[in-house]
């Protein structure tokens, strides 16, 4: 090795400059890592859900991302200040539309219908966002339960068109641990309607084209039940689009095995097309 | 007495130590374990006392009434399910598990305590709160952890190419549900099989050694249908006369339309399979399509099995989320219903050993040689669990600390982003520059 004693020194600056270079280029890889950790914060939604819950400084973390019919669902795990584990369901537009607190329920039925009826409505006042859904009384109220002795109460408010009555897609749902009447469960739905809820397909003229699946020689089967609805169709598909359908549930009698063949079976109220048949 | 307990201790001190597998930290602890479970026990083992009525509580087996107190003990009668008998004597505690002597239309003799649960009324209720609210307030426990013998799973799904229209228009979904549930049981250590059709007989055979039992198809209160290759339904029926036989079996879900319609009807095929022992059986009370079904059933299984959450709250979670993200409005109410065997079921307890029932086969299981290893084996299996118990502990611990580190690293980031943003950017801007104009000055003396 020779020395050079005509050969420049390196300039100090460069060496710095590599430094503030790798210095940002690990920044930006901390930051990608960080974004793409399992461990992902959910800094975006943090403070809804604390305001959800009113415990400031709750921390959660993300645990799975689903395409829905109604958006991108983005389901969080937190630890409340009791220590217990809750899940929130979070929709597109940042707010929770489903809050499902972990514990093992209790058996003992300690807290009145009308009791637990208060706490629903208070908290559904305070969280779900259309207000005239939940001007009055919840549609159902039940205690559910198993043999087990497991007790809560649910609370459901539907929404329906005051004019036509066919179900709308908002609903809100409230479950209160019949035990210490604290909020377990709380799922909302409120989507914004996008086709007329006035059907020009009347009932009749529906059900015949709904009848129309059954082939010639078999025996028609009965309608059990109908409903005038707005909904994804086809259900659960992520690509769904809303309209407004008559959906006909019918029935067979049993066959030799016992088995009642049902089928709900899906018509346009706007064209009187057939939409779809989903099997039960 | 007390002499008789030294004497005990000191025999399981030289057991241990003869076997050198302890240390002293282990040996403290597990006496710690002995006498804890000595003198606290378990809450269902605590609230039996002398002159309580009991009922037996087998999930579906007789249970043994023997002379003696201990497997060994001459069978005098079997005492079926849901017999009421009397708390006359003891507790002894004898092969490793608390017998109390009992008083039956039989006569009186001794029965395993495990088996036995005071008839419920409201205090005994009350009194059973805080062992049921135990372990899963602080954490949920996975249910699917497969606890014993062979931990088999089967599931079944069902594809035919019968001609009726109504059947073939879901003959991929019950088969490729079946499919992913036998998957995500095998991923946690389950030796799992899907079906694609079988007939009641060839599930029943292997119900035989199911921990986990898996049914989609169609079913009804007392009934689940099964298909064969030709298309033929047969169907698995219960009534309040039959039994199914089932000695491992933990858990049954029974995806069919309206199987937990009547959980209290006496012929609830639900019933029978949690009669049979399993801990938690699943059901649908209302008719459901086959698409909400399907729906919930993979929620279930990812709240469940993967992410360990309780049974019952897997289901009810499961049932919240098929109804608004499937818009379906709530006609359906909550579409399930569980059925267990056990009031107080604490999920993080490893199933426990069941006595084999008379005119069944035994279980194959290690059957230590004296009373003193039994205790050992007890005491080395409530150490593992404690043990467990910590590593879940530590587990969350760490998981808490990461969550703190990465917030912590955000906002450091995001404030350093926020703050210096032109700094990476700016600096090397200003070097470039400082370099041109230093070149340039150079030119100039040059």
């Amino acid at each position: 090795m020779t020395t050079n004693g005509s050969r420049r020194r390196r300039p100090r600056w460069r060496g710095c400059l590599t430094v503030l270079i790798l210095l940002a280029i690990a920044l930006g890889a901390l930051w990608v890592l960080i974004q793409l950790s399992p461990w992902k914060l959910a800094a975006r939604v943090a403070p809804a859900i604390a305001d959800f819950t009113g415990e400031a400084g709750l921390r959660v973390r993300e645990l799975r991302e689903e395409e829905t019919s109604l958006g991108q669902m983005v389901q969080y795990q937190g630890q409340l200040k009791s220590g217990e584990l809750a899940l929130f369901d979070v929709d597109n537009k940042g707010n929770v539309v489903g809050f499902f607190r972990q514990y093992q329920p209790g058996m003992a039925v300690t807290i009145s219908l009308e009791t637990a009826q208060q706490v629903a409505d208070s908290f559904v006042r305070q969280h779900y966002t259309s207000p005239s859904l939940i001007e009055g009384p919840p549609d159902t109220a039940e205690l559910v339960g198993s043999i087990e002795g497991v007790r809560f109460y649910r609370f459901v408010w539907f929404g329906s068109d005051a004019e036509t009555g066919s179900l709308l897609p908002q609903q809100v749902c409230v479950e209160v641990s019949a035990q210490n009447g604290q909020v377990d469960g709380y799922y909302a739905l409120d989507q914004a309607v996008t086709v007329s809820a006035r059907p020009q397909v009347d009932r009749q003229t529906a059900e015949q084209a709904a009848l129309g699946i059954v082939s010639s020689g078999e025996p028609l089967p009965a309608v059990e039940r109908y409903d005038l609805v707005i909904t994804t169709v086809p259900l659960l598909d992520p690509e769904g689009k809303q309209a407004l359908v008559w959906r006909f549930t019918l029935a067979w009698p049993p066959d030799e095995s016992g088995y009642t063949p049902m089928l709900d079976v899906i018509v346009d109220a706007q064209t009187g097309e057939l939409l779809s048949v989903e099997p039960y | 007495m007390a002499a008789k307990n030294n004497e005990t201790q000191t025999a399981i001190w030289k057991a241990i130590s003869r076997r050198r597998t302890s240390t002293a930290v282990l040996t403290a602890v597990l006496l710690g374990g002995w006498l804890v479970s000595n003198h606290v026990g378990f809450a269902q083992q605590v609230d039996i006392q002398i002159g309580d009525t009991v009922t037996v509580v087998t999930g579906g087996s007789a249970l043994n009434l023997r002379a003696e107190p201990g497997l060994e003990g001459e069978v005098m009668a079997k005492l079926a399910v849901d017999t009421a008998v009397k708390v006359v004597g003891g507790p002894r505690v004898v092969d490793g598990q608390q017998w109390w002597q009992v008083e039956s239309e039989s006569g009186i003799g001794w029965s395993a305590a495990q088996y036995l649960r005071v008839k419920a009324s409201p205090s005994a209720v009350q009194a059973m709160q805080p062992a049921t609210q135990g372990p899963l307030s602080s954490a949920p426990s996975s249910y699917f952890v497969p606890g014993g013998g062979d931990h088999i799973a089967d599931t079944y799904g069902f594809s035919s190419l019968c001609s009726d229209w109504y059947r073939t228009s879901h003959v991929t979904q019950t088969i490729e549900a079946a499919d992913h549930v036998a998957s995500v049981l095998s991923d946690i250590g389950y030796s799992s099989t899907a079906h694609r059709n079988a007939s009641p007989s060839q599930a029943a055979e292997r119900l035989l050694h199911d921990e986990v039992f898996f049914f989609f198809g169609h079913g009804g209160n007392n009934y689940i249908q099964f298909l064969d290759d030709e298309c033929s339904a047969s169907n698995w029926e219960s009534n309040a006369d039959s039994t199914t036989e089932a000695p491992h079996l933990r858990f049954a879900l029974l995806l069919g339309c309206e199987t937990g319609r009547d959980t209290d009807a006496p012929d609830n095929i639900m019933r029978q399979f949690a009669h049979a022992g399993a801990d938690r059986v699943i059901g649908f009370p209302r008719t459901v399509p086959v698409d909400v079904a399907d729906y919930w059933n993979s929620h279930f299984w990812q709240y469940a099995a993967v992410d360990g959450m309780e049974v019952y709250q897997a289901a009810r979670k499961a049932a919240a989320d098929s109804i608004p993200y499937a818009v379906w409005n709530a006609r359906f109410g909550l579409p399930v219903a569980v059925v267990g065997t056990t009031q107080v079921y604490l999920v993080s307890q490893p199933a426990q050993e069941k006595e084999p029932p008379l005119g069944r086969p035994s279980v194959p299981s290690v059957q230590p040689d004296n009373v003193l290893e039994r205790w050992g084996a007890a005491i080395q299996a409530w150490f593992d669990q404690l043990l467990q118990s910590l590593q879940e502990r530590l587990n969350e611990w760490l998981d808490r600390q990461m969550d703190n580190l990465l917030t912590k690293l955000v906002e450091f980031t995001m404030s350093l982003m926020q703050q210096c943003c032109a700094a990476p950017l700016g600096v090397p801007l200003a070097a470039a520059g400082i370099h041109i104009w230093r070149h340039r000055q150079a030119g100039r003396r040059r």
